[in-house]
């Protein structure tokens, strides 16, 4: 019985220090979890800060013939006909993005904010800005059966903050990250537009998805330092010959049936993100 | 019967023995590893105003972890098994973020980390820390965040790195035309350690 006993204890002795020593060692390594959130919250967001109505006053014959502008080239009051070859031409081109446009309408105005809208748009997405009035002609408010064609109000179109429209032409043309904008009815914010019925796509993505050298892509969006714009009203001045979005070519005057009244729309402005 | 209670008792004893060498070394292991989340469990980036998106969100020092490593020696010496060192890698268990809507991801390297000594492991010629905050990255992928091959063993209530966390910093959520949504992914902290015969799957 003692030897089975302590052959039986050697036996546990072995085993046990086997199984202390086994021959399976490996490295041991440890990993943690820890769970991460980002929370995007959508920022787009459009202010007008300057100009958010807008009323032309026609006074005299002179307005009625040339039309009334907001761009400033001229004196105030200038009246009498516009310089040889400018009236109706409708290549009045609007300078280069940034910089003021160089129209040659008729009767224009010193620099006067009452002609001009400024607005800034905020987004952390691509962005893109539906505008138009929202009645297919302006309606007097004495007698709403009289109408005053949208078309013979225009505007012309610039930005001033750190994104650019593009220059090539078309949508999307330059692709190096430093042409976020595009607007179609001013042909890149190259030419006057006239007023249209809602929904037209004012401004929008220039579709440019490559980067530039410092790293930022061409997206629109962007802060109220980037994105800075303001429009230049005018009325009958004739600009649309060749362009885009032709304002009326047939001056106030020489409609002759329009009734006078005070005519009103409302230009609606719809900032959505631009897909 | 004394005798086998006697037996039964040395074969217990034996088994213990073998562990008392070092108090964390289990059984066939070189090593002993535990990596120890002590503050800072859960993590989250708000982004609410423009300034976020172009200039991203840094958490400075939100997270602590507590660091336990040693050498387990090993019954007959196996050649090579002496750890020489460990580091620390952090990834991700996706391809990207994914947001409350499955349709909208964010890029894993929208976010960025950065170990920084706490107690313990100050920077030396032979604990090194990543110089600038590292992008996130799937596992396999990951990067290394620091490392030593001289500090250790260490425990957890006296070695702790501080780490901190960036997002959009580098890579700019405003660039990434990601749609508003609460993204979410699991960032693992991988304790690795090191020695010849230390060889592991990812890292």
């Amino acid at each position: 019985m003692k030897k089975i006993t302590r052959l039986l204890g050697s036996i546990l002795l072995v085993g046990g220090l086997f199984t202390a020593t086994s021959s399976n060692a490996q490295a041991v390594r440890d990993r943690n979890i820890i769970p991460v959130a980002v929370n995007l919250n959508q920022v787009l967001r459009m202010t007008i800060t300057n100009g958010g109505n807008i009323e032309f006053v026609f006074n005299t014959i002179d307005d009625y013939r040339y039309g009334i502008a907001g761009t400033s080239t001229t004196a105030a009051g200038v009246s009498g006909p516009p310089a040889a070859g400018s009236q109706g031409t409708g290549v009045d081109a609007v300078g280069a993005s940034n910089t003021a446009p160089t129209t040659s309408s008729s009767n224009q105005l010193g620099s006067n904010p009452m002609y001009i809208t400024d607005f800034v748009v905020a987004s952390s997405t691509r962005w893109k800005i539906t505008y138009g009035s929202e009645n297919s002609e302006f309606r007097g408010t004495d007698n709403s059966a009289n109408i005053f064609a949208l078309n013979n109000v225009g505007y012309s179109l610039t930005e001033s903050g750190t994104h650019n429209f593009e220059t090539g032409g078309a949508k999307g043309t330059t692709a190096n990250g430093t042409q976020q904008l595009w607007s179609t009815p001013t042909n890149g914010a190259s030419e006057v537009a006239a007023l249209q019925s809602f929904p037209v796509t004012l401004l929008e993505d220039n579709d440019d998805f490559t980067g530039d050298a410092t790293g930022n892509n061409g997206a629109n969006a962007g802060d109220v330092l980037d994105n800075v714009f303001q429009l230049q009203w005018r009325a009958g001045t004739l600009e649309g010959t060749g362009l885009t979005t032709p304002m009326n070519q047939v001056s106030i005057l020489d409609q002759g049936n329009i009734t006078p009244d005070r005519y009103i729309t409302n230009v609606l402005f719809e900032l959505a993100i631009d897909f | 019967m004394r005798h086998i209670i006697y037996s039964i008792f040395l074969f217990i004893f034996c088994l213990f023995c073998s562990s008392l060498t070092e108090a964390q070394c289990l059984a066939g292991q070189y090593n002993y590893a535990r990596l120890s989340v002590l503050t800072g469990g859960n993590i989250t980036f708000n982004f609410n105003a423009i300034d976020d998106y172009k200039n991203g969100i840094t958490i400075a020092n939100q997270t602590v972890l507590g660091i336990t490593i040693g050498d387990c020696p090993s019954n007959p010496p196996t050649a090579g098994s002496d750890l020489g060192g460990w580091d620390i890698y952090f990834d991700a268990d996706g391809v990207n973020l994914k947001g409350d809507n499955p349709a909208n991801t964010l890029p894993l390297s929208t976010i960025e980390a950065r170990a920084t000594n706490r107690i313990g492991f100050a920077p030396s010629a032979t604990t090194t820390y990543a110089a600038a905050p590292q992008p996130l990255a799937a596992i396999g992928a990951g990067n290394r965040l620091m490392g030593t091959t001289t500090v250790f063993p260490t425990t957890w209530n006296t070695h702790q790195l501080n780490i901190t966390y960036y997002c959009g910093v580098t890579n700019k959520i405003i660039n990434t035309n990601s749609i508003a949504d609460f993204y979410t992914t699991n960032i693992g902290f991988v304790l690795i350690p090191r020695g010849i015969v230390f060889v592991d799957p990812f890292y």
